[in-house]
Parts: structure tokens; C-alpha cells; sequence
């Protein structure tokens, strides 16, 4: 299995005036491809900022952070934005989807970012809308859907472009229980096929549970690494 | 760029409809306002020329005289002997129509004997067919074209009556003027060619030419030509080309016109921020959209792209809207931009718009060059988003807090500099410059005055009306990224109300003060003229003697007035009886009152502040005066303060004007009364004794209240364009307020959902957008203030050269105040109308 992300010793602080607040101590993880990850802890933990550091959204202050073999926080604003649009898909906890198009529209885009264009990108999407079986509300604009469904136009966004690493923040943390369990369903199925890694962040149990592997931060610091099941 | 990507953005006004109308109207406006005055200028200077062009036909050179003209002597002997074939007299002067009086008309009286070869146009039927024989033949004939017989009503072979120098006179139209070429057409417009014998006898000049047109060949005959004509002109006569004449008499209107485009950029300047403003929201908005799609691999610069993209889509959308509105508003402006030439430097008829390429070419530069401008800080602002979460939106408020200092330090700095550069600098472009920063300054110093105004108001605010006001003072700070840029806009938009209401009123009250000054006669009598603020059309013969021997009269006092030429632009002459009693008429800007005098008698001239500025001269210097007797240098002994004109005014004894001038007519008298005497009951008496003579016969009182009524006839462009800019701002804040409280309305939702009534809601609303007008009230009072002192003490004095009064008129500061913030709560009432009606479970839902 090829390691996908791969976390070395990872810094994280932010200087507030003349004080210095760390968020993040030495963090050292790994992920490798068809890994599915819960990243867990409490609010202020240091969740977030990993996150970002992970998607090339924030610098690292110190460490290495190698993603699918690149250290991404040697690269800069405009290389880490390349790096992001091919090998990244992100899931947000409100969906995030573009108002303005359409729901194939929102699929398209990052196969466009990608400069997969015409026929190709069209039928990549709607076969990537009929997995998430939205195929019929291609034309239709986001606010016409439930929460559900933009949810899963936000899965069919994040995968259609096939890249490395989905990274998923809270992605069910909008979503009523049922609803939640079949985003996770087909967040995993989907990623898993492809061999993608999966880093989730979340507070629910339910969707440690679904990952392969549990990872707690507490105060900065990576506590506990264990299978879902463990947790 | 990709398609979908495209779309994500050209979507986005669509969703917002009114909030792109907006700015696409505000934009629209500010390029109206400029290219409406570009146009009603261009086309007055146009009209000028081309009827200058048309009546000077095909003449190579022309010869003019002082203010009595040339003596007939001169074309004969040019005829007889120079032997130049090729040269025609030529009278001028103007009439305006019996119905319509404002309607000015130009009188060209002409030898259509000598014609042929100069205006073959104006002499149909080969020089001497057609009417043309009758305008030999018959009395009063005159030849025009067909538009102007309808104008007047003339038939062929029938009198038709206009008003030449205040009285009717009777002409029969016997030929009309037709070309195929459309302009020439229109040139000929308003015009009345005569036989020269009659022109003379209509126009009081019997005996005079105004000028004798040449066409003197290149060659060595040329040569020769010149050479036997410089022997033979007396020395007031000189050869000029036609384009020079016409050049000198355009730039008369120089400083008027930058005057009017400098006040027409204002609306430009407001239009500016109206764009800023609206990309500005369309950034705030769109903030977690720019955050996703940065997320998702969009790169700043594809961004940045998008958003100046959208952004020029607006830009030229009001642009090509502000050329259509402009060219509507132009024709509307016309009438005042030539009435205003008219009051004050020379006559030009003119009803229609010319449409040339530069001013529509300026007006799209300048729409799209100013658009991108305001787009440039959005745009930045657009490309920096940081990917999704990163900012928050209450960090990036606390971030615009944090950088609220350093922009008032930088506001500061720039007025300073605009202060410095506009006291050090004396020329208009760097008063410009000055004016800008200074404005520009005052815009970044906005928000700290908002914070610092928020936080006095405040306890008073909870005090007085509870929590909701202490909510709406919270609102404006913790929202200042959007509050500050609607209040700088409005702030501005108010200050130049300010600003231009107290030079309009300094100017009225310096003037005021002036006239009350040097206006001293009970009765003026003179010569009905066409420009307003001239009085060279002469008296008739006669008057002053029958004047002065009126009963009951202490003195009467004459005055010649007469346009000198110089090597630029003209200067007004003035020759007067000055005595004693006088000397408490002029106010000195420069010279010792004790020595002036003396001198004046003696030899010496005074000039005016105007002349002395734009020809850099002071006391002790000399001003070479063209006259009948050649060149004659005279020294200048004092500078006094004068308002009349801006190009300037010689002062001499009316005795010393008559040696070098061969010019024995009056342009007024000034008659003064024992202090007991009714001056109304002179008027009469004067006007009953000359029952037939056009006179103009008024009241020390009249003739001040008629002055004043010129005066403000000069302002009335100026306050139009103060009304456009105040319209332009007007939409400005109410598209920014608008966007502003609807981007809200899930907050308002979350209110009503806890209990906020709808009427509360209103409160709210307007009580936020009232502060905000508030503030933009309170800084546009000093801003206002010295943006007044720019133009009152720089940029007039470099433009006219004239010393203004500050006038201090609490009424149009109040007025100011009450204005902001009614305009601001005037913009929250369709907000708060709309939230107040949104339900709350509506407004709670997620977009």
C-alpha cells in the first residue's frame, strides 16, 4: 500500500501579540491509500488546523508534510492551489456547493479545474451522479435539494475528479441520523473502491466507528490510534 | 478559463438583479454627467467655430480694427492701391427674435460685390442672382435659410421684424440660403445676410468695418501684397488669421469649461465608489463561495479573473448606458452651458447637440478606466480570500478593526499631502491632484470617525431608546468592513454638497459685497446688449449730452467698455471718469490707494486681480495696449478686485482712451442723484426722453438685483451637476445599505424568531442606517469645509483669479446633516420593508 499522507513532526502555532499559542505538538501520522481515518477530539483540540494543514489550505510552522509524496509545505500559494484541485476532494459539514450552478455543473467543476473538458467531464459526472443516485436532478439547482442530497452532490464532487485523499470535515454533522448514515455509506463505499484515503474529522461515534482506523488529538497532541471497532 | 467556473460568477447578479442594476445605474450616471458636459461644451465651440468658419468663408487673412472698427478709407484703398482684388468688408453684429428673445441671431453684412470669391454659399445665384441682386436693390433685405424663416416666421418678400440693440427692426426676407452640406446648413442657421450699407445703418456704424477678409495668395505676389498693405494700415488696424481670431475667442471659455469637467468627474468620483461599494459587497457576500472554490483548486488569479470580469460586465453595461443618458442630458445642458457663454464671454447660437468622437471616447475611457480603478481593492480583496475556513467572518472583521488605524493614519497623510500640494503647487492640474487626496484621505479616515462616533453615541442610545438601539451602534462597528465604505460614499457625496453650496454662496456674498461697493450711481443708462455682463453695444449719439442736462441731476459719469485683443485670449477695456468721490469704488489688491490715483490721471492704468494672476503682473509693471496709434505701453499703478470677468480689465480716464482711440462712443452713464432723490422718478424721467431710443434706463437697486440674477444664472449648470452627483451618491448608499441589511436577513430571521416584532425590526434597520448617515453627516462638515477652501482660495483663484470670501452659512451645514442621514434613512426603508415581512422560519433557512 503507497502511503498517502505522512506526517512528520508536525508544528502548529499562531502568535497572538506577544504571546504564542500552539495548537498543534510534533504530530506524526500516516495514511495509506485505501485507508479510511476518523480524526477525533475535543473542539479547540487542534482538529481543524490539521485538517487544513493536511489539505494545503495552511502552512505547518515546522515538520514535514508529504502528501502522495510531495511535501506540500515547501510549495508555494500558487503550487499548493495546483496540488489541492488535482489530488484533494473536500466534504464540508454545510455542503458548500456552489449556488450559482447546477447540480452537474457543481460536479463538473473540478474535472474543468483539471482542464477535463466536453463530452468526457459530462459523462464522468453523471456517472458519478448516478452513483450517488442524483442523476435525474442534474439540472437542478442546490437549494431545490434537501440537506441529504447536497450532501451527496458534495461526495460526487469531492470524488469525480478521482483524487488521492478525500478529506471530510464533520460531513454528517448537518444531517439527521439516517440521512448521516447513508452519506457516510457513500462517502466509504466510494472512497474505499478506489483505493482513495479517507481522512473524516468528527465528533460523531457513529462515524469513527465506519473508519478503519481512529485517530484522537488532544491539546495538540495525536493520543490514541486505534481501529474503529477499538474505539 | 473554464465554462462552469465562468458561469459559477456571471450567474451570481442574476441572483441579485437590483443590487447589479444599481451599480450598473451608478455607473451610468457618473459617465452621463461627464460626457453630457463634454458634449454641450463641444458643441457650443463647435457651433462657434463652424459659424466663424462659415462667415469667414475662404479668407486667408482678415483685418481688424480697434473698438470703432476701420474706416471704409481702408477697403478702398486695399482696392485701389494694393489693387487686391480679393478683399470683402464685412459688418457684424446681432439681432435676436421679436417672439423669442433668448433666440440670438447674427447679422452679416457684406458686399456681395466683392463676395464671390470668399462665401459662395452665402451669394447663391453666382454671386449675383437670385436674391442677391435684391439685396442691392431692395431696402431692409435680408437673405437666411429656411429653418431660420420658419423660426421667424418670414415669408419671401414679406417684413418680418427682429430686435437689434433693444429695438424692433423691420427686414424682408428675399432669398433663402441653401447648400447640400449638412453642417454648413446648420451653420448658416441664424444667420441674417445683408447688404453692408444696411448692416451699418442697423447696427450704428455707418461709416465702419468690423473687419476686411483677404485671400492673399503664398506666392511672391503674396509677398508683395503684405508688404504694400503693412504701408498703407493705420496703426490700429491688424491682420490676423481667421483661425487665430476664432482660437482666441474659444479660449475665453477655457476656465469655465475645466471648471465644469473638474465638477462633472465629481459625479465620475462618486460613481467610483458606487462600483466599489457594490464589488465590495460582492466579495463580503460571496466570501464562503471564493473560500470553497479556492478549497477546490481555484487559483487567486483565476479569482481575481473572475471578479474583474463580472466586475468590467457592469462597468461596460454602465458605460454604454451612460453614453445613451448622456447624449439625452447633453441637450438638456446645452441651453444652460450656452446661456452661460453668453451671460459672460461672447455671443454663440446654438440649439442642437454635435456628436464628435472624443467626448464619447473619453466617456467610455473614463467609465472603464474608473471602474476598473474601484474594481482593483475588491478584486485584491476577492483574489486573498484564504481557502474556506481559515478567516472567519468575525476575524475578518476584527482584522478590518485592526487595520481601522492604520488607515486613518494614511487618510491623514493624504489630506496633508493634498493640503501641501494645492498650497505649494500653483497650477490646476496639481489642485486637482490635491483636491483628490484630500478627498481620497477623507475617505480612509471614515471608519475611525465611525468607530469613535459609535462609541459616544452608544450609552445615550441604550439610554434613550433601549436595547435595540444599543443593538444598532453594536451593528455598525462589528459590520464596519461593509458600514465604512456606504458611509465614506455617502460622506463624500454630502461633502461636496458642502463644498460647492459655500463657494457658490462665498462667490455670491464676495459679489454682493462688490456691487454694493462699486455700483455708487442712483441711475445706469445703457445700450441694450446681448452679453449680459458687457456693455459694448454703444449709446446713441446724444444721450449723454440730454442726460446731463437733466434737472435735478449732480453728475453723470461715462464709461467706454471695449474687448481689447491681446496675444491670447481678449481683456476687456474700461475707460471712466473717475473722481474723487470715486476712489471709495475700488477695493485694491495690490498698489498705494495715496499714489494710484495721482498716476491714473497722470498716465498710469489700473488693472484687475484676474489680469494681474493670468498675466503675472503687479504694480510697477507695464501692459502694452493695442491702440489706434499703435502699441503703447502702459505702467500699471494699482490692482484692484473685480468680479465682472475673468479675463481681465484695464482701467483708464475716459480722456486718455479717446487720445488713442478713435472712438467717440459711450457704453454707459452713471448718474447721480442729490441724496434726497427718488431714482425710481429719474428712471422715468430718462426713459420719457427718448420715447424711440432703445435705452436701458435702471435703479442702482435693478441694476444690482439684475447682476445678482446673472450671477446665479451662471451657477444654475453648477447646480445641476451638484444634483446629479447627489442623485449618483443617493444610489450609491441606497444600493450599499440595501445589500448591505438583506445580506442580513437570516440574523433578522433569528430576531423575530425570539421575539423581535416586525416594527422593531423596522427600528433596527433604520436605526442603523440612520447612524450611518449620521456619521457620514458629522465628517462631511470639516471634510465639506475644506474641500470649500480648495476650490474657494486654489482652485478659483488659479482658474478666474479672483480673492473670494469664505462664507460661513450654518444653514448649509445643517441642511448637509439633515440630508445624510434623511438619504440614509430614506435607503433603509426598502431593507427594513423587506425584512419585516420575510417570515422568520423563511429567513432562518439555510441558502
Amino acid at each position: 500500500m503507497s502511503m498517502i499522507v505522512d506526517l512528520r513532526n508536525v508544528e502548529k502555532w499562531y502568535d497572538e501579540g506577544t504571546t504564542r499559542r500552539q495548537v498543534l505538538h510534533g504530530v506524526d501520522m500516516h495514511i495509506v491509500a485505501g485507508e479510511r481515518v476518523a480524526l477525533v477530539g475535543k473542539s479547540g483540540s487542534g482538529k481543524s488546523s490539521l485538517l487544513n494543514i493536511i489539505s494545503g489550505i495552511d502552512y505547518a510552522n515546522a515538520g514535514d508534510v508529504i502528501i502522495g509524496g510531495s511535501d506540500i509545505n515547501q510549495l508555494s500559494e500558487a503550487a499548493r492551489t495546483q496540488f489541492r484541485r488535482k489530488h484533494v476532494g473536500f466534504v464540508f459539514q454545510f455542503y458548500n456547493l456552489v449556488p450559482t450552478l447546477t447540480v452537474l455543473e457543481n460536479v463538473l467543476l473540478p474535472l474543468e479545474l483539471n482542464g477535463i473538458m466536453g463530452t468526457t467531464a459530462h459523462t464522468r459526472a453523471m456517472q458519478m451522479l448516478d452513483q450517488v443516485g442524483l442523476a435525474d436532478r442534474a439540472a437542478t439547482a442546490p437549494d431545490r435539494l434537501s440537506g441529504g442530497e447536497q450532501q451527496r452532490v458534495a461526495v460526487a464532487r469531492a470524488l469525480v475528479h478521482d483524487p488521492l485523499l478525500v478529506l471530510a470535515d464533520e460531513p454528517t454533522g448537518n444531517l439527521d441520523s439516517d440521512t448521516g448514515e447513508q452519506i457516510l455509506q457513500l462517502l466509504t463505499h466510494l472512497t474505499g473502491a478506489a483505493g482513495r484515503a479517507l481522512l473524516m474529522v468528527t465528533h460523531s461515534r457513529e462515524v469513527a466507528a465506519s473508519a478503519d482506523r481512529v485517530v484522537r488529538i488532544q491539546a495538540g497532541h495525536l493520543v490514541d490510534d486505534a481501529t474503529g471497532v477499538q474505539l | 478559463m473554464m465554462r462552469v467556473l465562468w458561469l459559477s460568477t456571471l450567474r451570481w447578479p442574476l441572483r441579485r438583479p437590483w443590487q447589479a442594476l444599481l451599480a450598473i445605474v451608478g455607473v451610468a450616471m457618473g459617465v452621463a454627467v461627464v460626457i453630457a458636459i463634454d458634449i454641450a461644451n463641444e458643441s457650443a465651440r463647435r457651433a462657434f467655430l463652424l459659424s466663424t468658419a462659415t462667415v469667414t468663408g475662404r479668407a486667408t487673412d482678415q483685418l481688424t480694427g480697434g473698438p470703432n472698427g476701420i474706416p471704409e478709407e481702408v477697403f478702398r484703398r486695399i482696392r485701389v492701391d494694393v489693387g487686391l482684388r480679393e478683399s470683402a468688408p464685412v459688418v457684424e453684429g446681432y439681432a435676436t427674435s421679436v417672439t423669442t428673445p433668448t433666440h440670438t441671431l447674427q447679422i452679416l453684412g457684406i458686399d456681395p460685390l466683392s463676395e464671390a470669391p470668399f462665401r459662395p454659399e452665402l451669394t447663391p445665384g453666382n454671386g449675383l442672382g437670385g436674391g442677391v441682386a435684391q439685396l442691392l436693390t431692395q431696402p431692409d433685405a435680408v437673405l437666411m435659410s429656411r429653418g431660420t424663416a420658419t423660426v421667424l416666421g418670414a415669408t419671401l418678400g414679406q417684413p418680418v421684424y427682429v430686435t437689434i440693440a433693444g429695438a424692433r427692426q423691420a427686414m424682408v426676407l428675399v432669398g433663402l440660403l441653401e447648400t447640400n452640406d449638412a453642417a454648413t446648413q446648420r451653420a448658416l442657421d441664424d444667420l441674417l445676410i445683408t447688404d453692408i450699407s444696411v448692416a451699418q445703418r442697423w447696427l450704428g456704424k455707418v461709416g465702419q468695418l468690423d473687419r476686411i477678409d483677404l485671400i492673399i495668395p503664398t506666392d511672391a505676389r503674396g509677398a508683395a501684397v503684405r508688404t504694400q498693405l503693412a504701408t498703407i494700415l493705420p496703426p490700429g488696424v491688424r491682420m490676423t488669421t481667421p483661425t487665430q481670431r476664432a482660437q482666441s475667442t474659444t479660449e475665453m471659455t477655457a476656465s469655465f469649461e475645466i471648471n465644469l469637467n473638474a465638477l462633472s468627474l465629481l459625479a465620475l468620483v462618486v460613481g467610483m465608489f458606487l462600483i466599489y461599494n457594490t464589488m465590495t459587497f460582492a466579495v463580503v457576500q460571496r466570501r464562503p463561495l471564493l473560500g470553497t472554490l479556492r478549497c477546490l483548486g481555484v487559483s487567486q488569479g483565476e479569482i481575481a479573473r473572475l471578479m474583474l470580469v463580472e466586475g468590467s460586465v457592469i462597468a461596460v453595461l454602465g458605460t454604454a448606458l451612460g453614453i445613451g443618458l448622456g447624449i439625452g442630458l447633453a441637450q438638456l445642458l446645452l441651453g444652460l452651458v450656452a446661456r452661460t457663454i453668453n451671460d459672460i464671454y461672447f455671443v454663440v447660437t446654438v440649439n442642437t447637440i454635435t456628436l464628435t468622437f472624443w467626448p464619447l471616447f473619453k466617456g467610455v475611457v473614463l467609465g472603464l478606466l474608473a471602474s476598473l480603478v474601484a474594481l482593483a481593492i475588491p478584486t485584491w480583496e476577492a483574489a486573498r480570500t484564504p481557502p474556506r475556513t481559515v478567516l472567519r467572518r468575525s476575524s475578518y472583521e476584527e482584522q478590518t478593526r485592526r487595520l481601522v488605524p492604520v488607515l486613518g493614519w494614511l487618510g491623514l497623510a493624504s489630506m496633508l499631502f493634498g493640503g501641501v500640494v494645492m498650497w505649494q503647487i500653483p497650477f490646476i492640474l496639481a489642485s486637482y491632484v490635491g483636491l483628490l487626496a484630500l478627498t481620497l484621505g477623507a475617505a480612509m479616515v471614515t471608519p475611525v470617525a465611525t468607530v469613535a462616533v459609535m462609541a459616544l453615541v452608544r450609552p445615550l442610545a441604550v439610554r434613550l431608546f433601549g436595547l435595540i438601539a444599543g443593538m444598532a451602534v453594536r451593528d455598525v462597528v462589528t459590520s464596519l468592513s461593509r458600514t465604512a465604505v456606504a458611509v465614506a460614499a455617502l460622506m463624500i457625496a454630502v461633502a461636496v454638497t458642502i463644498a460647492v453650496g459655500l463657494m457658490v454662496a462665498s462667490f455670491r456674498l464676495t459679489v454682493v459685497d462688490w456691487l454694493t461697493t462699486t455700483i455708487r450711481a442712483d441711475v445706469f443708462v445703457s445700450a441694450p446688449a446681448i452679453t449680459a455682463n458687457r456693455l459694448d453695444t454703444p449709446l446713441p449719439a446724444g444721450v449723454y449730452d440730454k442726460v446731463s442736462a437733466l434737472p435735478g441731476i449732480d453728475r453723470v459719469r461715462r464709461y467706454r467698455s471695449t474687448m481689447l485683443p491681446t496675444d491670447t485670449t481678449p481683456v476687456m477695456q474700461i475707460a471712466l471718469d473717475v473722481t474723487e468721490a470715486d476712489h471709495a469704488a475700488f477695493l485694491w489688491a495690490e498698489g498705494d490707494p495715496a499714489q494710484i490715483w495721482p498716476a491714473f490721471n497722470r498716465d498710469a492704468i489700473i488693472i484687475s486681480e484676474p489680469l494681474a494672476l493670468r498675466h503675472r503682473l503687479h504694480v510697477g509693471d507695464t501692459f502694452t495696449m493695442r491702440t489706434d496709434r499703435g502699441d503703447v505701453a502702459m505702467p500699471i499703478v494699482g490692482v484692484f478686485y473685480d468680479y465682472g470677468t475673468e479675463l481681465g480689465v484695464v482701467m483708464q480716464p475716459i480722456e486718455r482712451y479717446q487720445q488713442f482711440f478713435d472712438d467717440p462712443h459711450l457704453s454707459s452713464l452713471g448718474v447721480y442723484l442729490p441724496a434726497d432723490a427718488d431714482s425710481e422718478a429719474m428712471v422715468a424721467t430718462i426713459r420719457d426722453q427718448f420715447p424711440t431710443t432703445a435705452l436701458l434706463v435702471r435703479s442702482n437697486r435693478t441694476l444690482r438685483e439684475s447682476s445678482v440674477a446673472i450671477l446665479d444664472r451662471t451657477f444654475a449648470i453648477t447646480n445641476v451637476l451638484q444634483l446629479l452627483a447627489t442623485i449618483v451618491a443617493f444610489v450609491g448608499i441606497f444600493a450599499a445599505l440595501t445589500a448591505m441589511q438583506l445580506e442580513r436577513v437570516r440574523e433578522f430571521g433569528m430576531l423575530r424568531a425570539i421575539g423581535l416584532d416586525p416594527r422593531q425590526l423596522w427600528q433596527l434597520v433604520l436605526s442603523e442606517t440612520g447612524l450611518m448617515g449620521l456619521v457620514a453627516g458629522l465628517v462631511a462638515l470639516p471634510v465639506g469645509t475644506a474641500m470649500a477652501w480648495a476650490l474657494i482660495f486654489v482652485i478659483n483663484r488659479i482658474s478666474f483669479g479672483w480673492t473670494l470670501q469664505f462664507a460661513f452659512e450654518p444653514h448649509i451645514y445643517l441642511n448637509a446633516l439633515v440630508t445624510a442621514i434623511v438619504a440614509a434613512l430614506l435607503a433603509g426603508i426598502v431593507p427594513a420593508w423587506r425584512i419585516a415581512r420575510v417570515a422568520p422560519a423563511l429567513a432562518l433557512r439555510e441558502e
